[in-house]
């Protein structure tokens, strides 16, 4: 056991194993950075715990490795052993990011990319920050060797990321938006810009003109900021094309909800215009006609509709559907426990159903008989699980493809199925949809934030 | 069918009775037009169907009462009140049809029922230990897990989970597709004991917590969802 202890005293082997930990701590740091938004998992402390622990291990192997056992890896093989150093460590932190957090596999690829770069750049400002203090002549080497000032340029350049890019993440949703071409896009880049870092680091050494040495690294850095706008740009324009139409619709509650306002009072007037009629005629004729006063039921039945189910935005939605639907002669029943469902972002939550129910009329419009213009809306709690059925008459070639409902002859359709099922992931929850016979349904089931269960 | 109005009865009747022929099923049914009968009656049903605005005890303190003794017997509120109707969920309502009651909306609401309660009425799984054979209500399986080819059964009713070689393909074939989830390679859940589903773990209503694989999450998930809206 006297081995470690033994390798570690050679000269200078302590120095390199110190700069190598510090060079992965802003690794990980970068990746948390970038990945923080994402869900966690469970005993999520423990599992940094152990993530630490194995960098830690696998930076003092490969110090040993690179130092001691092998020493042409860090000598004529230099390049060689950078690159696959970078290429291990990416392969290694898909999976350790997987683990940590609840997220896609492209999404983890995405934020390990990201990660790389962020240190990437990083290690760009310590090597001008090292070159310059070398061609003042105040160090040795061209290097940022003390460990202060390299976790002094780590912290700034994180806070910078952070105040400019990971506070803009939503719940790491937008990270999800990015998916396979994002993330090779990433990847790419992460390992042209880390490329570019290892060769500039060797430059000084090879006796370069420091000038050119320091318009590289400037190339450089900027590349590095350049990648993280556009990446972040990328991810964030195609998270607001499915956000910001929700977002916008709710800008315009408060004109839909005079609008509403108004359509009921002129509804009202008919139905009471009707009913006053249709009691004079009764009265006059001397029989109470039932199907008469069960339709005038039905008419009033919308207000029923005018939902109140302890969830306003639940209610806005649901009401303005109500309408929607009575003016197309659907018949739209819901029983929906609001609270059910009040952890929901109104956004959220208002584009879930607003795409469930759109999707629902759709098909309706197309039963064919009248009384198959059904659609069922149910919204419950089950378990520590919100639960949203909505079942409804079909026709007209609607298929499931890929789990999704498509054709019924308007492009919308598949559309409105896509953003239930994104909104349903964001919240780590599910939708599905399916076919039988004329009927189709579509289930979605969302876990109840923690804490927020029985 | 508990209703006091007798021109809804007649309505709901004609439903059934259509929906009866047009599915092929033997449908019989009892009328009650308060909901004193079904507190009283001895006599079981398959499924009940009650008016919420009734005379006397109202119908959803009647579900109340049942339920105190009844947990089980699935329950379709008809009402006007779909406000009124989210108290259902409180004493487990399985559905609601909202009055006027339209036979498409019935048929709708019906075939669901029926699906739900063809999942595991009175369906039992003949499990083999070293001890001798145990038949056992497929309702009490919680979950059947495998290691080393030793299947355990965790059943509801019991600390001790059965113990029994074998696969857990085997045990799959035994136990109703409809009813059971592969959560991992090595764990079949029970649908109806599932009370959430956080990241990786599927908790159960008996508080245990089963490991959700990463590669089955989303079949997983997918068919919970289905399960608990009754579309399976």
């Amino acid at each position: 056991m006297g081995e470690p202890v033994g390798w570690l005293a050679l000269p200078g082997v302590s120095h390199y194993l110190l700069a190598g930990l510090v060079t992965m701590l802003q690794e990980t740091v970068a990746m948390l950075l970038v990945a923080w938004r994402l869900p966690h998992r469970s005993r999520f402390g423990a599992r940094m715990a152990l993530v630490a622990a194995v960098t830690v291990a696998g930076t003092t192997l490969a110090t040993w490795v690179g130092r001691v056992t092998v020493p042409e890896l860090m000598g004529s093989l230099y390049y060689r052993t950078m690159i696959c150093m970078l290429l291990v460590s990416v392969a290694v932190s898909v999976p350790l990011t997987l683990w940590l957090f609840d997220a896609s596999l492209w999404t983890a690829l995405t934020c390990v990319a990201l990660g790389c770069t962020l240190q990437s750049l990083v290690s760009g400002i310590e090597g001008l920050w090292g070159l310059s203090e070398w061609s003042c002549g105040l160090a040795e080497t061209p290097v940022l060797a003390g460990v202060w000032p390299r976790l002094l340029v780590a912290a700034v350049v994180f806070s910078v990321f952070y105040l400019l890019f990971v506070r803009r993440v939503r719940r790491g949703r937008m990270l999800d938006a990015g998916g396979p071409s994002v993330a090779v896009l990433a990847a790419i880049t992460m390992l042209v810009v880390a490329a570019f870092d290892i060769v500039n680091m060797r430059l000084p050494g090879l006796r370069a003109p420091v000038s050119l040495v320091v318009t590289l690294r400037f190339v450089h850095g900027f590349v590095c900021v350049f990648m993280l706008a556009m990446g972040y740009e990328l991810l964030y324009n195609r998270w607001l094309r499915f956000d910001v139409a929700a977002m916008r619709r709710m800008g315009e509650d408060e004109r839909q909800q005079f609008e509403l306002a108004r359509n009921q009072t002129r509804f009202l007037e008919g139905v009471l215009d009707d009913l006053r009629r249709r009691v004079l005629d009764s009265a006059a004729s001397g029989t109470l006609d039932r199907a008469a006063l069960a339709e005038l039921s039905r008419e009033v039945a919308v207000y029923d509709a005018a939902v109140r189910t302890g969830n306003d935005a639940l209610d806005t939605i649901l009401t303005e559907k109500s309408l929607a639907c009575e003016a197309e002669g659907i018949r739209l029943g819901c029983v929906a426990d609001g609270s059910a469902v009040s952890f929901m972002d109104p956004a959220d939550l208002y584009w879930l159903f607003d795409s469930l129910l759109e999707n629902a009329m759709e098909a309706a419009r197309g039963a064919g008989e009248e009384d198959k213009r059904t659609i069922d809306l149910t919204v419950r709690r089950v378990g520590d699980m919100a639960q949203c059925h909505v079942e409804n008459y079909f026709g007209g070639g609607v298929r499931i493809v890929d789990g999704r409902p498509v054709g019924g002859g308007s492009h919308a359709y598949g559309l409105g199925a896509r953003a239930v099922t994104q909104v349903a992931a964001s919240y780590g929850g599910s939708a599905t949809f399916s076919l039988e016979g004329d009927t189709f349904r579509a289930d979605v089931l969302l876990p109840l934030p923690e804490g927020r269960g029985a | 069918m508990v209703e006091d109005d007798e021109a809804e009865a007649e309505n709901l009747r004609a439903c059934i009775s259509r929906y009866s022929v047009e599915r092929d099923v033997e449908l019989r049914v009892t009328w009650l037009r308060t909901a004193v009968g079904i507190t009283r009656d001895e006599s079981r049903y398959d499924l009940i169907f009650m008016d919420i605005g009734l005379p006397g005890i109202n119908g959803m303190e009647a579900a109340a009462l049942l339920r105190t003794y009844d947990k089980r017997t699935p329950l379709i509120f008809v009402t006007n009140l779909a406000q009124y109707a989210v108290r259902g969920y409180e004493v487990d309502a399985l559905d609601f049809v909202l009055k006027p009651v339209t036979y498409y909306n019935f048929r709708m609401r019906m075939d669901k029922a029926l699906r739900v309660m063809r999942r595991s009425t009175g369906a039992n799984v003949t499990i083999t230990t070293r001890d001798g054979m145990r038949v056992v209500p497929v309702a009490d399986v919680v979950a059947v897990e495998v290691r080393n080819h030793d299947l355990s059964y965790i059943l509801s009713r019991q600390e001790e989970p059965l113990g029994v070689r074998g696969t857990l393909g085997s045990a799959e074939k035994a136990l109703p597709a409809g009813q059971f989830v592969r959560v991992s390679n090595s764990c079949l859940v029970n649908m109806a004991y599932v009370r959430s589903v956080h990241g990786s773990e599927v908790a159960t209503t008996t508080g245990q917590t089963f490991a959700l694989s990463r590669s089955r999450r989303r079949e997983a998930v997918d068919r919970i969802a289905q399960f608990m809206g009754g579309s399976i």
